[in-house]
């Protein structure tokens, strides 16, 4: 997709740094030709089989046509970010410990978060709930969703739990996700967002 | 009139200090008739009505006194972090080289402590000390007839963004759905009661036909935002907005809230995301870009004299919002959030 400059209106909160303490919105990644090829491209192809279908909820991939390496890396930081509870907005960052402090579990569309909610609902339900902000996420952003055969998924995807993905690994990760979400059109079908 | 304690206590779990809990209070109808209740004209209050209990959290923004504390506090600490620093990688090397050839050399060396820097040095938000929660207790009254309950705060004046129905716990847990990825804000006044009516539930809902079942959803996709869901929320919360304040408070200056497009905002509690549905006139979006649809329109009708800032965003429509919103050339004023 092609980035194209518009014009915002100024905001509540300025974005820019006030001092130091509180940080601007991160701006978008630029990547050479170079390094957007030396990406691995993960391997998406695979014959889909009914027991795959459940499991669409857990193991899916994102894309959407029109769009630039750069962007879709963008896009699926904030996403990530956004669902793991992870500073990414300016304004001030660093507010919860990671990894976050906060869980969930519960009815449709409320959630529980607590020491005594992730006694009760375990780190499945952290995954869980990371699934739904992915979806929600780069749904709000337009990207249509493909369902993905569990070993294909792990090869460029992670869980998190109790346990966090950090560093390096986990932008290898995005990288690679960015890469197929800004590469060719999957031939699968569309799923819900 | 009820203090907010789990705001300061929720804010004391984050090692935050809780600037509102003093300043914020639940005033109640009964408060008035007993004549406990005093109108404070340097404090702002609101006034919000809704369909059931409700239940929300208001981040104010921050203004420059207090961008100022916050700056100064993030220095002093810094400065003390920094003093501190050599002593911990000092002591972390000792035992990093007892740990040698053990199992527990790689855990330590994970844990080694990397030195506070301006760029990687926190304080945490600066948006969680001033926050405020309504409901669903403390209710200022409720009709229970036509199950309408209502709700009065008092808080510091400035202007405050709908962080979403998440509601506090006394324990430091917390519950509900961050609309992180768009919301709306308004200006709550000195000496005034600002009348938000039932618009933070129902102005995504207007027009939108009721039915009373709920679309059929997997339990794993709990959570999940879907355009299906409206119909069925407009059943629970109505599809009419309504504003008005009860006879007891018509003797307070009070006007009806401005409400404009607001800025996404952090996951701050690990919980579920989503965003306000489209408001027309208010609030689109645009590839996931927050759409100030007031402040275009302004912008519009006196052809921009002022000042604008650019930023960078994405280029495709967000069409069936747009449409929602009433601007099919939203992508023009995103609000420079992301990206």
């Amino acid at each position: 997709m092609l980035k194209q400059f518009v014009f915002g209106m100024v905001l509540a909160m300025p974005t820019v740094a006030m001092g130091q303490a509180i940080k601007a919105d991160p701006p978008i990644q630029e990547f050479s030709p170079e390094q957007i090829a030396a990406v691995e491209r993960p391997d998406i192809q695979f014959d889909e089989t009914p027991e795959m279908v459940d499991d669409y909820d857990k193991y899916f991939y994102f894309h959407r046509d029109d769009t630039s390496f750069d962007q879709a890396y963008a896009d699926i930081s904030e996403c990530d970010a956004l669902a793991s509870g992870i500073s990414y907005y300016g304004g001030g960052n660093g507010t919860v410990p990671y990894p976050y402090a906060g869980t969930l579990g519960g009815a449709v569309g409320g959630m529980i978060g607590s020491a005594m909610a992730d006694a009760i609902f375990g780190s499945a339900e952290r995954r869980r709930i990371r699934r739904v902000n992915m979806r929600n996420c780069m749904g709000f952003k337009e990207y249509a969703r493909y369902g993905m055969e569990r070993e294909r998924w792990q090869a460029f995807h992670f869980e998190e739990g109790f346990s966090s993905v950090k560093g390096e690994k986990r932008e290898g990760y995005l990288m690679k996700q960015a890469a197929v979400a800004s590469g060719p059109k999957p031939e699968q079908k569309v799923l819900q967002p | 009139m009820k203090k907010f304690l789990a705001i300061a206590m929720f804010a004391m779990t984050l090692g935050q200090s809780p600037a509102l809990a003093g300043d914020t209070e639940a005033i109640e109808l009964k408060d008035i008739e007993k004549g406990k209740f005093e109108f404070d004209p340097q404090s702002g209050y609101i006034f919000l009505q809704g369909r059931n209990r409700q239940m929300g959290l208001l981040l104010k923004t921050p203004n420059a006194q207090d961008m100022a504390e916050y700056e100064a506090e993030w220095r002093e600490k810094l400065e003390k972090e920094q003093k501190k620093f050599p002593r911990k990688l000092e002591n972390w090397e000792a035992e990093f080289a007892i740990a040698q050839g053990s199992r527990a050399r790689d855990k330590l060396l994970e844990k080694k402590p990397e030195e506070p820097t301006e760029e990687n040095f926190s304080i945490g938000s600066i948006e969680l000390r001033h926050m405020v929660a309504y409901g669903p207790l403390f209710v200022f009254s409720k009709d229970k007839e036509n199950d309408i309950y209502t709700y009065m705060v008092k808080l510091p004046p400035g202007t405050y963004s709908y962080y979403g129905p998440v509601f506090l716990g006394p324990n430091g847990g917390y519950a509900g759905q961050c609309y992180c990825m768009g919301s709306v804000e308004f200006e709550a006044k000195a000496g005034v009661i600002t009348d938000l009516g039932n618009f933070l539930t129902v102005a995504s809902l207007q027009g939108i036909e009721p039915v009373s079942e709920p679309p059929e959803m997997k339990g794993s996709d709990a959570g999940i935002f879907s355009k299906d869901q409206l119909p069925f929320l407009a059943s629970l919360q109505g599809n009419e907005l309504t504003y008005g304040l009860p006879a007891e408070l018509a003797s307070y200056p009070s006007e009806r809230a401005d409400f404009r497009a607001a800025r996404k905002r952090d996951n701050f509690f690990g919980i579920t995301i989503s965003r306000m549905p489209p408001i027309p006139g208010v609030l689109a979006y645009d590839n996931g870009q927050v759409v100030d649809v007031k402040a275009k329109a302004a912008a519009a009708s006196s052809e921009s004299t002022g000042p604008l800032k650019i930023s960078k965003t994405a280029s495709a429509g967000d069409n069936d919002t747009a449409e929602l919103a009433g601007d099919a050339t939203a992508s023009q004023d995103a609000i420079p959030s992301e990206d």
